[in-house]
C-alpha cells in the first residue's frame, strides 16, 4: 500500500509534470503560431505605447507581400556592416524604398514598391499612381497622396510659370527647388521648350501626373531619378517656405525662409547659414537626419554617422508596411548596425577579425580576408555591370584631325588594335592573373549578354594585326623605332591616350606602348585632370573610358550619342544635345552610329501597348551596333563583386547584379535578412 | 617697472604673431587646388551622384565661394572677433560647437598621456643621469633612441596587429558601444586605453628622457653641487631639492608647444587608432577644404602655442633667477 502510495505520488508528478509541459509548449506553440510581429514590438503593443499590427500597417488588400527572397525568417537580432563616415549613400540602400523599383530578375523592368499599383493612358501623356491605403510614417502618421504632391510642388520643383516651363534664372521670383535637385523624371519637351509635369490629387490614395508631351519611360525615369518622390508633408511643413503665395491652407501655412532655416536649426540642432544649404541638407539627403519621419524598413535612432570609430543603428520601423507571405510583418532583424571606419586598412583588419556580418570585399584584400574568416563567413559573389576589367580603350571616333579621324573610324584599325594586344601578359602583369581576356561586353547574367561578343578580337596575333594595318597606312617596313606614317602623309601615327591622373593608369600605358610599338603606332600620353572638360570641345584623341549599366534603355550616355559626354563619340554628342545641329561644333553622324541614334530616338517615343517590344527591339539593336563596331576596345574581364557574409545571416542571395540603378545592396531585400538561430 | 615693460612687448608680439598667422593659416588652407565645393563634388561623384556643371555653379553660390579672397578672409577674422566662427561645411555645425564635442575625448587623453609621459620619464632620467653607463642606463638610453626614433602611428599600428594577433579582435576607438554602465564596460574602456597612451607618450616620454638626463649630468659637476655634496649633504637631498629646480627648465620651456599638443591630440596617431579626438576632424576638414573648421582649429593650436610659449617665457624667468639676471645685464 505505501509502496503503491509512493508510486503513486510519482506517478501523479509525472502526469502533472507532462500536463504543464504540454500545456507549455502549447501556449508557446500558439503565441508563436498568432504572432504577426516581432516580440519587441508585440510587447510595446502589450503595455499600450504602440497601436496594435492591424492599425500599423496598410489594409489587408493593400499591404505589400514580398516574395520570399530565400525562405521564412525568425525575428531578433542585428546585422553589422560597414561604412565610411557620412557615408549616406552606403548605408542607405540596405534600408531605401523607392516608389518603383527594379525587379530582382536584372531585366530592367519596374515595379510598384511604395506605390501599390501605377498605369499610362495610351499615349504616355498621364500617368496614374496609386497608393496603399492605411500605410504610415515611422512616427504613425499617416502616409497619402498629399506627402507625394507637397514634396512635388513645393520641395523638388523650381519656380514655374503659369504654364509649367521653369522661370529663367536671371528673371524675377526664380528660385531653384527646396531640395536643389531638379530631377528630369518630371520634365518634358515640347517645341524646344521644357515643362514640369502636373500632380493631381484624385483621392487620399490617388495621383495624377499629366506630362505636355508623352513621357512614356515615366517609371523608370522615376525609379532611376527621385526614387523617393516623396516626404512627410506633416513633418516639413514646418522647414519649407511657401513660394506659391497662398496664405489660407491650414495644413501648411505661409512661413519665411528666415523663419524656416530658424524651425530647422532648433530641431535639427545644426547651424545651416541659409535656407538653401538647409533645404539641400534635409530635403535631398533626409535620411541622415532621424527625426525625419520615414517609409524605410529600418530607421536611425541618433544622427553619429560622422563619428569614426561608433556604430550608427538603424532599428526596424514599426510602422513598416511590407510583410512575409504567411503576413509577418517585415522586417525580421531588429536592427542593422553600421560601424564608421574611414581608413580602408581599418576596414581590412575588422573585417579580417570576423567584425562585419555583411561586407564587400576589395579585389586586393581577397586572399588576405576570407582565408581569415574561413570558418565563420562565406563569399557570395553578385555580378558587375562593368564591361571590362581595368579600362577599355576609347578613341575619339569624331576627332579633330581627319587623316586619324578616318582610320579610328575604320572598323579594321580597331580590329589591329585589339589583336596586337597581349591580354595573357596583361593580366598576369595588370591583375595578378585573377582576370581573362576578354572584349568589352555586357558580362553573363546582365541584358544584352552575347558569349560570342565577349571573345571578339582577342586572339593575340601580331602579323594580322601588321597586314591589317597595312590596308590602311603608307608601307611600314617594320624597323624596331619607327612608327607607320598616315595614309597620303608623313606624320607619324600616334594616338595622344589623356589621363585624368599619371599614377592611376600608367602601367597601363606602358604595356600598351610596347604592343603597339611592335604594330607601327605610337602611343603617348597626356595628362589632363580636367579630362571631363576637354571632351566638351572635342580635343581629346583618346582615353580609357569604361562602360557600367543596366541598359541603353535607362542609362543611355554611355553607349549612345546623345549629349556632350564620353571621349568614344565627344562632338556626335554636341551634335544630338543641340538638336541635330552642327552649329556649336557638333559633327554629323553617319553609319552605325547614326542607327545607334535612330534606334534611341525609337525608345524615346516608343509608347501604347507594343512599347516594351518596341524598347527591346531597340535596346537589341544598340547592342548588336556596339557588338559589331567595338567602339571601346576591352582587354579584360572584369572581377565579379564579392560580399563576405556571415554563415548566420539568412535570406542573402548570390548571384544579382550590383548596380547603382538597381540601387545595389536594395535589390537583395534586407527587410527579409534574419539570423539562424 | 622693467618687469611690466617685459611682459607688455611680450604680449604684444604674441598679438602680432597671431594676426599673422591668421593669415597664413587662411592662406595656406586656400593653396590647394579646388575648394570646398570641388572636393564635395567629387565625394557625390564618387558616391554615384549625377552633377552638372549648373549643380556646381549653384553649390559655390550656396556656400559663397565666389568671393574674392581678401573679402572672405576678413569676413572670417571679423567673425573671430565677435565670436562667430563660422559654420562647418561639411558638418553643418558652427566651427566652436563641432570643437567642443570632441574636446572632452581629447582633454582626458592628452592629459592622461602628459601624466603618464612625466610619471615615467622623470624618473628613468634622473635614475640614468645618477648612473651613467650603468647597465640600466645603456638599457633605457637604446629604448629611449628607439622610442624616439619610431613614429607613434606605426607603433599604433604594430600593437593593433598584435592585439588582433593575440586576441582575435583588433582594438581601435575608445568608447564601446552602448557606454560605460558597469564593471565590465569599464574594464573594456580601460583597456582600451592602453595602447592609445602607450603609443602617444611614448615619444614624447622618450625625447624628455634625454632631454633631463642631460640637463642632469650638466648639473653634476656644478661647482654648487660639489659644494653642497662636500658639505656632507645627502646625494637624495642634493637630486630632489637643488638639482630638481634646474630640470624644471627644460620641462617648463617644452610648455608651448605642449599645450598646443594636449588641444590637438595626436593627430596622425588618433587616425591609425580611431580615436574620437581633434585629430581626424582636422584631417577631416583639411581633407574636404572645410575652410572655417581647419581654420578654427589652426587658428586655437596656434594661439596655444603663442600662449603657452609666453607663459613659458613669464615662467622661467620667474623660476629661474639666472634667466632674470641675464637679462638685466644685457
Amino acid at each position: 500500500m505505501e509502496k503503491w502510495k509512493k508510486r503513486s505520488k510519482f506517478g501523479s508528478l509525472v502526469l502533472v509534470s507532462l500536463l504543464m509541459l504540454t500545456v507549455l509548449v502549447g501556449w508557446t506553440h500558439s503565441v508563436e503560431g498568432s504572432t504577426k510581429e516581432a516580440p519587441m514590438l508585440a510587447e510595446l503593443v502589450a503595455k499600450g505605447e504602440l497601436p496594435p499590427l492591424e492599425e500599423r500597417i496598410p489594409v489587408a488588400s493593400d499591404v505589400m507581400v514580398e516574395p520570399d527572397i530565400m525562405s521564412l525568417g525568425e525575428y531578433g537580432g542585428s546585422v553589422t556592416i560597414t561604412s565610411r563616415d557620412s557615408g549616406r549613400w552606403s548605408w542607405g540602400p540596405y534600408v531605401e524604398q523607392s516608389m518603383f523599383r527594379f525587379k530582382q530578375d536584372g531585366s530592367g523592368e519596374v515595379e510598384p514598391n511604395v506605390a501599390k499599383a501605377f498605369y499610362s493612358n495610351e499615349d504616355g501623356t498621364v500617368w496614374t499612381i496609386e497608393l496603399r491605403e492605411g500605410m504610415k510614417w515611422s512616427d504613425g502618421h499617416p502616409f497619402t497622396a498629399d506627402d507625394v504632391i507637397f514634396y512635388y510642388d513645393h520641395m523638388s520643383t523650381p519656380a514655374l510659370n503659369p504654364d509649367r516651363t521653369p522661370v529663367p534664372v536671371d528673371a524675377e521670383g526664380y528660385h531653384t527647388p527646396f531640395t536643389t535637385r531638379a530631377y528630369n523624371c518630371y520634365q518634358t519637351i515640347k517645341d524646344g521648350k521644357t515643362y514640369w509635369a502636373e500632380f493631381e490629387k484624385i483621392d487620399d490614395y490617388t495621383i495624377t501626373v499629366t506630362f505636355a508631351a508623352p513621357k512614356p519611360n515615366f517609371p523608370e525615369a522615376v525609379a532611376v531619378d527621385n526614387k523617393w518622390m516623396f516626404l512627410p508633408k506633416h513633418f516639413y511643413v514646418n522647414y519649407v517656405a511657401r513660394k506659391d503665395g497662398v496664405a489660407d491652407d491650414p495644413t501648411f501655412p505661409l512661413i519665411t525662409e528666415e523663419e524656416a532655416l530658424a524651425n530647422a536649426n532648433r530641431d535639427f540642432n545644426r547651424q545651416w547659414d541659409n535656407y538653401s544649404t538647409m533645404g539641400n541638407a534635409i530635403g535631398y539627403y533626409h535620411w541622415d537626419y532621424a527625426i525625419v519621419p520615414q517609409l524605410r524598413s529600418f530607421i536611425a535612432v541618433k544622427d553619429n554617422w560622422n563619428q569614426v570609430g561608433e556604430v550608427y543603428e538603424l532599428v526596424r520601423n514599426p510602422y513598416f508596411w511590407k510583410v512575409d507571405s504567411e503576413g509577418r510583418q517585415l522586417p525580421y532583424l531588429d536592427s542593422i548596425k553600421v560601424i564608421i571606419v574611414n581608413e580602408a586598412e581599418q576596414r581590412t583588419l575588422k573585417q579580417a577579425a570576423g567584425e562585419f556580418d555583411v561586407s564587400e570585399i576589395d579585389f586586393a584584400d581577397y586572399s588576405t580576408v576570407v582565408r581569415a574568416t574561413q570558418g565563420t563567413h562565406k563569399v557570395v559573389p553578385w555580378v558587375s555591370l562593368d564591361w571590362q576589367g581595368g579600362y577599355g580603350l576609347a578613341l575619339n571616333q569624331t576627332v579633330k584631325d581627319l587623316d586619324k579621324r578616318a582610320l579610328f573610324q575604320d572598323i579594321r584599325f580597331r580590329e589591329a588594335l585589339s589583336i596586337a594586344v597581349d591580354r595573357n601578359l596583361m593580366n598576369n602583369t595588370l591583375m595578378n592573373g585573377q582576370s581573362s581576356p576578354q572584349q568589352a561586353g555586357p558580362a553573363a547574367g546582365t541584358l544584352g549578354h552575347n558569349p560570342e561578343w565577349l571573345t571578339k578580337w582577342i586572339e593575340y596575333d601580331v602579323d594580322r594585326a601588321n597586314a591589317l594595318l597595312d590596308e590602311l597606312t603608307e608601307p611600314w617596313d617594320r624597323k624596331p623605332g619607327t612608327f607607320r606614317k598616315m595614309k597620303g602623309t608623313d606624320r607619324d601615327l600616334e594616338i595622344v591616350i589623356s589621363v585624368q591622373q599619371p599614377s592611376l593608369k600608367g602601367d597601363w600605358i606602358t604595356l600598351l606602348k610596347g604592343f603597339y610599338e611592335k604594330i607601327g603606332v605610337r602611343i603617348l600620353d597626356k595628362v589632363d585632370p580636367e579630362v571631363g572638360r576637354t571632351i566638351l570641345t572635342n580635343d581629346v584623341e583618346a582615353k580609357f573610358e569604361g562602360i557600367s549599366m543596366v541598359s541603353p534603355a535607362i542609362r543611355p550616355d554611355q553607349v549612345v550619342p546623345m549629349r556632350n559626354f564620353a571621349a568614344w563619340y565627344s562632338a556626335y554628342g554636341k551634335w544630338y544635345a543641340d538638336g541635330r545641329s552642327t552649329a556649336n561644333g557638333g559633327v554629323e553622324p553617319t553609319g552605325d552610329v547614326l542607327a545607334l541614334i535612330d534606334a534611341y530616338d525609337a525608345i524615346k517615343v516608343a509608347a501604347g501597348p507594343n512599347r516594351d517590344a518596341i524598347v527591346a527591339e531597340n535596346v537589341a539593336k544598340i547592342y548588336e551596333l556596339h557588338h559589331k563596331n567595338i567602339w571601346i576596345i576591352g582587354f579584360l574581364a572584369p572581377p565579379a563583386r564579392y560580399w563576405l557574409v556571415n554563415n548566420n545571416v539568412m535570406n542573402f542571395p548570390p548571384g544579382l547584379v550590383w548596380a547603382d540603378e538597381y540601387r545595389f545592396a536594395s535589390m537583395m531585400r534586407p527587410e527579409q535578412w534574419y539570423l539562424a538561430k | 617697472m622693467d618687469n611690466m615693460i617685459y611682459i607688455i612687448k611680450r604680449i604684444g608680439m604674441a598679438f602680432l604673431t597671431l594676426l599673422m598667422i591668421s593669415f597664413v593659416v587662411f592662406f595656406i588652407i586656400q593653396l590647394p587646388p579646388g575648394d570646398f565645393v570641388d572636393s564635395m563634388v567629387t565625394d557625390m561623384v564618387a558616391q554615384g551622384e549625377t552633377v552638372t556643371e549648373q549643380d556646381i555653379a549653384n553649390l559655390k553660390a550656396m556656400y559663397r565661394m565666389d568671393r574674392p579672397f581678401l573679402v572672405q578672409y576678413f569676413d572670417w577674422l571679423k567673425g573671430i572677433l565677435t565670436g562667430n566662427w563660422g559654420i562647418s561645411f561639411y558638418y553643418n555645425q558652427g566651427v566652436l560647437v563641432k570643437i567642443k564635442e570632441t574636446l572632452g575625448a581629447t582633454l582626458m587623453v592628452s592629459f592622461l598621456t602628459l601624466g603618464v609621459t612625466y610619471i615615467v620619464a622623470i624618473p628613468i632620467a634622473i635614475y640614468s643621469a645618477k648612473n651613467q653607463y650603468s647597465l640600466g642606463d645603456y638599457l633605457f638610453t637604446f629604448l629611449g633612441f628607439v622610442g624616439m626614433a619610431v613614429p607613434n602611428f606605426l607603433l599604433a599600428i604594430l600593437l593593433m596587429y598584435l592585439s588582433f594577433k593575440w586576441t582575435g579582435r583588433p582594438i581601435m576607438g575608445l568608447f564601446i558601444d552602448g557606454g560605460i554602465t558597469d564593471w565590465a564596460s569599464l574594464l573594456e574602456f580601460l583597456k582600451r586605453l592602453i595602447i592609445p597612451i602607450t603609443v602617444i607618450s611614448l615619444n614624447e616620454a622618450c625625447g624628455l628622457i634625454r632631454r633631463i638626463r642631460a640637463q642632469m649630468l650638466d648639473e653634476q659637476e656644478k661647482p654648487y653641487v660639489l659644494c653642497i655634496r662636500a658639505k656632507g649633504t645627502s646625494e637624495r637631498t642634493i637630486t630632489f631639492k637643488y638639482q630638481m629646480r634646474a630640470i624644471l627648465n627644460p620641462i617648463v620651456s617644452g610648455l608651448g608647444g605642449m599645450i598646443a599638443g594636449v588641444f590637438n591630440g595626436s593627430t596622425i596617431t588618433a587616425i591609425v587608432l580611431m580615436l574620437p579626438t581633434q585629430g581626424p576632424i582636422l584631417l577631416k576638414a583639411l581633407q574636404t577644404q572645410d575652410v572655417y573648421l581647419s581654420g578654427g582649429i589652426l587658428l586655437i593650436s596656434a594661439t596655444l602655442v603663442v600662449i603657452g610659449t609666453l607663459i613659458s617665457d613669464l615662467l622661467l624667468a620667474a623660476l629661474d633667477p639666472r634667466i632674470k639676471l641675464l637679462e638685466e645685464i644685457k
